[in-house]
């Protein structure tokens, strides 16, 4: 069973997303805010990255974006990386942290 | 807030109307014994700052919350109210006039004032006419006799269900008091904000509080506030257009690459599937997607950039499956997918997927591993098209083509190509060749990305300026030619035919020499100059308020290394980087050294690019001593070796040079 998921991504040297997914509870903490969020949610976010990579690799460019997401579940734990290289989805992934439902938690 | 906006919007033209505080910049840093040079370098550049599609459409957005909020603000103000923006908006703008609590409030506030038979009669003139507009034949007379029997006449039971339920909501006159209900739940709100005892019961006994009263008045004014809201906006009215333009494109060519997509992919489907898609492609219905078949829809996802089952078949899951290194999730994520392939196909064994591991005709269904390759790598070749099309097409992209076109330049390899819009950085600076009189000279693309106004944009544009000063044409041999930027030696080709294909996903990784050597110091210049402009309220894009000089970059993570050494040798390094003079401070500090400091920043970035600097930094304020910490302390050590090397050497030249001098001037004397 999944517990969390860590989702950073680093715009540079300066401003950086970092969203964090409790599973059991359906919650999601990005930056300063509190979101609700559905299973169906969580099982999108997962079908996006299931098929990731591990390692996307890093360019030689300073200031490229870049992505760490940690699954933590209850038998290991998945890291996926990659800085100025990426999955051919992964704007599917930023758009579905802009998608979460905004409501205090 | 709002000009600064503008300027974003407007960031071609606000760019080039910068160009003279610019150079005043650099004169002021590099001397007025510079200005010619300055001057004629940057006269000698095409300036293209842009903004992407969706930084387009963030900056519309914050100017219509700019806007509504001017405006609602002096409305505040005249009421004397206690509220708050964001208890009268609550983040929404005049955009969507209907969601503002204050027009909630209004709405609520317009049926109490009718009264509960005011309420009534409204609700059956709106009745009538929403039936009306749908049903053009039935009469007035017609309705009321349906709300007086509350039935449904037995000639208008023959319409769809979904027109009679309309019919039996609107001559249900238990729903005026419901909408008059749910009218005061949407306003309770921002009531509760006036006073938190105000219910729809007592809502009277409120009627004269000074604050309900200030909420009325804004209520009242509200029509005027959304009139002068959609006045202002006419001034923004092209860029509103451009953005409308942007999403008809996207629309049109997602449209058009997801049909390309499943063409290629036709052995995948069934006939009634492609007979859908047929279907499509003639109707050309609104929305594509929805049209097709359940099957296409699930195999194709929404395009390009979706999920495809398919590729759960693919080497990548393959691995997940067997290896023991992946965890549940993974591999129930793989077999999920699979098992919902195979029941689109046809093969429903359950959910179970060892039920299709065992089954032979599963084996046969499963699309090969060649297969899966080759839909890979046909989506690569699609969504690089795509990006092609879109960004190619967009209304600021034309522009810049056709003042590039009247530049001539030699190299159609120019960078102002759709895989510019997707670089992750997108604002660089590209040398070029023009035929001049007395043979080539350089002509230089400046590209910068604007994207919000926090973005540090100002620091960028003197970042990539420096670099347009440093450039210097070396030499050129039939269609090669060498470029020096700073200590950086630029070996180009330049394509006179024609463009050679352009790649939207993949950027070029080669690094040269002493490239990030020299990106650090050009950086450590541009800081310089910067803060100087600054100093002297020189503002391009940013404002007193958000303009920084430093930390815009990561480059600074490497001052470290080379901190004492600008400071120490700052004059022969500006002397060094222009027009190919790098032997200036290679005398000034010994080649050897240089090149030695330079093998820093090949070790530095291989260690501590991205992530990993965090990793080394935070381990250092916890004084953990670590792998990383020590090859970080390690480096600062090395470099300060080379900067003793440095004095030594420089020293050593100076003496010398005073010995010279000494000689020349007994010679002299003698």
């Amino acid at each position: 069973m999944i517990q969390r998921i860590e989702i950073i991504i680093n715009h540079g040297a300066i401003e950086e997303t970092k969203a964090l997914i409790l599973c059991p509870e359906n919650t999601c903490q990005i930056n300063k805010n509190h979101y609700k969020v559905t299973e169906e949610w969580i099982q999108e976010l997962l079908n996006i990255i299931y098929l990731w990579k591990k390692e996307y690799g890093s360019d030689s460019k300073i200031d490229s974006e870049e992505f760490q997401v940690v699954v933590k579940a209850e038998d290991g734990i998945t890291k996926f990386h990659g800085k100025g290289i990426f999955p051919h989805n992964y704007e599917m992934l930023k758009e579905l942290l802009e998608d979460v439902y905004v409501e205090s938690a | 807030m709002l000009s600064q906006l503008e300027n974003f919007l407007n960031c071609r033209d606000h760019l080039k109307e910068s160009l003279p505080i610019i150079i005043e910049g650099f004169v002021d840093f590099y001397g007025e014994e510079r200005r010619e040079e300055i001057e004629s370098k940057f006269s000698k550049a095409l300036y293209y700052a842009y903004r992407s599609p969706k930084s387009l459409e963030l900056l519309l957005r914050d100017i219509e919350t700019c806007v509504s909020q001017e405006i609602l603000e002096k409305y505040q103000i005249e009421s004397k109210t206690s509220l708050s923006l964001e208890d009268l908006m609550d983040r929404a703008t005049f955009r969507y006039e209907n969601i503002l609590p204050i027009y909630a409030f209004r709405r609520f506030y317009e049926l109490y004032k009718l009264g509960p038979e005011g309420r009534e009669k409204k609700f059956r003139e709106d009745a009538y006419e929403s039936i009306k507009s749908r049903i053009p034949f039935i009469t007035k007379e017609e309705y009321e006799e349906m709300v007086e029997t509350q039935r449904i006449l037995p000639k208008y039971e023959v319409l769809h269900p979904i027109l009679k339920d309309d019919i039996s909501y609107y001559i249900d006159m238990r729903n005026v008091d419901k909408k008059y209900e749910r009218a005061f739940e949407q306003a309770q709100p921002i009531l509760q904000k006036v006073n938190p005892g105000i219910t729809i019961n007592n809502y009277s006994y409120y009627l004269d509080q000074e604050e309900l009263q200030s909420l009325i008045y804004l209520g009242e004014q509200y029509p005027r506030m959304v009139e002068e809201y959609q006045e202002r906006m006419k001034k923004y009215a092209p860029y509103l257009a451009e953005e409308k333009f942007h999403e008809a494109l996207e629309e049109r060519l997602k449209d058009k690459y997801l049909i390309l997509l499943i063409e290629n992919n036709l052995d995948l489907l069934g006939e009634e599937d492609i007979r859908s898609l047929e279907k499509a492609k003639k109707e050309k219905p609104k929305y594509l997607y929805s049209s097709l078949s359940k099957n296409i829809q699930f195999l194709f996802g929404y395009g390009l950039t979706g999920n495809h089952p398919i590729e759960s078949f693919g080497t990548a899951a393959e691995e997940i499956l067997t290896s023991t290194g992946t965890t549940d999730w993974e591999k129930k994520k793989v077999k999920e997918n699979r098992v919902k392939y195979f029941q689109m196909k046809g093969l429903d064994l359950g959910e179970d997927y060892a039920a299709y591991e065992k089954s032979e005709e599963a084996k046969q269904i499963a699309p090969t591993e060649e297969r899966v390759k080759q839909f890979q790598e046909t989506r690569l070749r699609l969504l690089n098209e795509y990006n092609i099309d879109f960004y190619s097409n967009t209304p600021l992209h034309q522009e810049v083509l056709k003042e590039l076109e009247e530049k001539k330049v030699l190299d159609k390899d120019d960078c102002l190509n759709a895989s510019l819009y997707l670089k992750k950085m997108g604002t660089e600076t590209n040398p070029n060749l023009i035929q001049a009189e007395n043979g080539y000279e350089l002509f230089t693309i400046i590209a910068i990305r604007c994207y919000r106004p926090d973005c540090g944009l100002d620091h960028s544009i003197i970042h990539e300026m420096n670099h347009l000063f440093e450039l210097s044409l070396k030499e050129v041999k039939g269609n090669h030619y060498i470029g020096l930027c700073g200590w950086d030696e630029l070996h180009e080709s330049f394509n006179q035919d024609e463009k050679s294909p352009v790649d939207t996903l993949h950027e070029d990784e080669t690094k040269r020499n002493y490239e990030l050597f020299n990106e650090i110091i050009n950086e450590l210049i541009a800081q310089d100059i910067h803060k100087k402009m600054i100093e002297k309220h020189r503002f391009i894009f940013n404002t007193e308020e958000d303009v920084e000089y430093k930390g815009q970059t990561s480059y600074e993570h490497t001052w470290v290394l080379v901190k004492f050494f600008y400071e120490e040798f700052k004059k022969e390094i500006i002397e060094s980087r222009r027009n190919g003079n790098i032997q200036v401070i290679w005398d000034a500090v010994g080649k050897e050294n240089f090149d030695e400091l330079n093998e820093l920043f090949h070790i530095f970035y291989e260690n501590f690019s991205g992530y990993k600097i965090n990793h080394v930094l935070t381990s250092i304020m916890k004084k953990e001593e670590t792998e990383q910490t020590k090859l970080y302390y390690d480096l600062i050590r090395k470099s300060k070796q080379i900067l003793e090397k440095m004095r030594r050497h420089h020293m050593l030249n100076l003496m010398k040079e005073e010995s010279e001098e000494e000689k020349t001037a007994k010679t002299l004397a003698g």
